[in-house]
C-alpha cells in the first residue's frame, strides 16, 4: 500500500500546483494592466514549468511501476493521463506560450491579454488531466 | 474498501495537494510578489486574497481529517504512529505559523 500511497502523492502534487494556478495565480494576475500581467506571467511560467513536467513524469513512471508490481488497470490508465499532459502541452499550449515568450512586456495589448486568456482555458485541461489522474490512482488504491 | 483506508487516501490526496499549491507558492508565484513594492504587495493581496481562502481549505480539510483518522487508526502500529503523527504535527506547525506570522501579515 506504501508504494500507492507514493504514487498518489506524485499525482496530488501536480494536481495542487496546476489547480492553484488555474484557481488562484491566473484569475489574480488577470487583474492586472496588460504589461504587467504579461511581466508576470512570462517569469512565473519559466519557473512552474520544470516543476510540472518534472512531477507529471515521475508521476507517470511511478504509476507504471505500480501496474507492474501491484497490478490492476487503473495504476496504468492514471499513468497515462498524467503523461497526457506532455503531448497536450506540447502540442496544444506551446504555440501560445511561444507567441507569449516572444512578446516583450512593453508590446503588450489586448492581443497578449486575449493569448493569456486562452492559456487560462488551456491550463485548465492540465488542471482536469492531473486531478482526473488523482482519482483513478485513489480509486486503484481504494479498490485494493 | 475499509474506512482506514478512505482515510489514509484522504490524508494523503489533501497534504499532497496543499504541497503542491505551497510548491507553487514558494516557487513560481512568490518570487512576483517579491519583486512588488509593499504597498503594491499590500494592494494586490487585499484584492486578491479571497482566491487563497477560498482555495486552501478544499486541501487541508481533507487533509486534517485523513490525518487525524489516520492517526486514530494507526495509533496501535509504532511505525504508522510515528508516520501519520509526524505528518500531523507538521500540519500543525504549518497551521500554527499561518495563525501567529502571515495570518496577521496578511491583514
Amino acid at each position: 500500500m506504501a508504494f500507492g500511497l507514493a504514487v498518489l502523492i506524485f499525482a496530488t502534487l501536480f494536481a495542487g500546483a496546476a489547480l492553484y494556478i488555474s484557481l488562484v495565480e491566473h484569475p489574480a494576475r488577470l487583474g492586472l494592466h496588460d504589461a504587467a500581467l504579461l511581466a508576470q506571467w512570462q517569469p512565473s511560467y519559466n519557473r512552474a514549468l520544470p516543476i510540472q513536467a518534472g512531477l507529471a513524469v515521475v508521476g507517470s513512471l511511478a504509476g507504471i511501476l505500480a501496474w507492474y508490481s501491484l497490478g490492476g488497470w487503473p495504476w496504468l490508465i492514471g499513468s497515462v493521463v498524467l503523461a497526457a499532459n506532455w503531448p497536450f502541452t506540447l502540442l496544444g499550449i506551446m504555440p501560445t506560450n511561444k507567441r507569449l515568450m516572444a512578446t516583450r512586456p512593453q508590446d503588450a495589448g489586448p492581443e497578449s491579454r486575449a493569448l493569456l486568456l486562452k492559456w487560462g482555458n488551456l491550463h485548465a485541461v492540465r488542471s482536469a488531466l492531473g486531478t482526473a489522474a488523482t482519482l483513478i490512482f485513489a480509486a486503484a488504491l481504494l479498490s485494493r | 474498501m475499509t474506512l482506514r483506508l478512505i482515510l489514509n487516501v484522504f490524508a494523503t490526496c489533501g497534504t499532497g495537494t496543499l504541497a503542491g499549491v505551497l510548491l507553487t507558492i514558494g516557487l513560481s508565484f512568490g518570487s512576483y510578489w517579491q519583486s512588488l513594492p509593499p504597498a503594491d504587495f499590500l494592494d494586490w493581496f487585499a484584492r486578491n486574497g479571497q482566491y487563497v481562502g477560498r482555495t486552501v481549505p478544499f486541501a487541508l480539510l481533507p487533509a486534517l481529517a485523513g490525518l487525524v483518522g489516520s492517526l486514530w487508526f494507526g495509533w496501535s502500529s509504532p511505525p504508522q504512529r510515528y508516520l501519520w503523527g509526524s505528518a500531523l504535527a507538521c500540519l500543525a506547525v504549518m497551521l500554527i505559523l499561518t495563525a501567529i506570522y502571515n495570518g496577521p501579515l496578511n491583514t
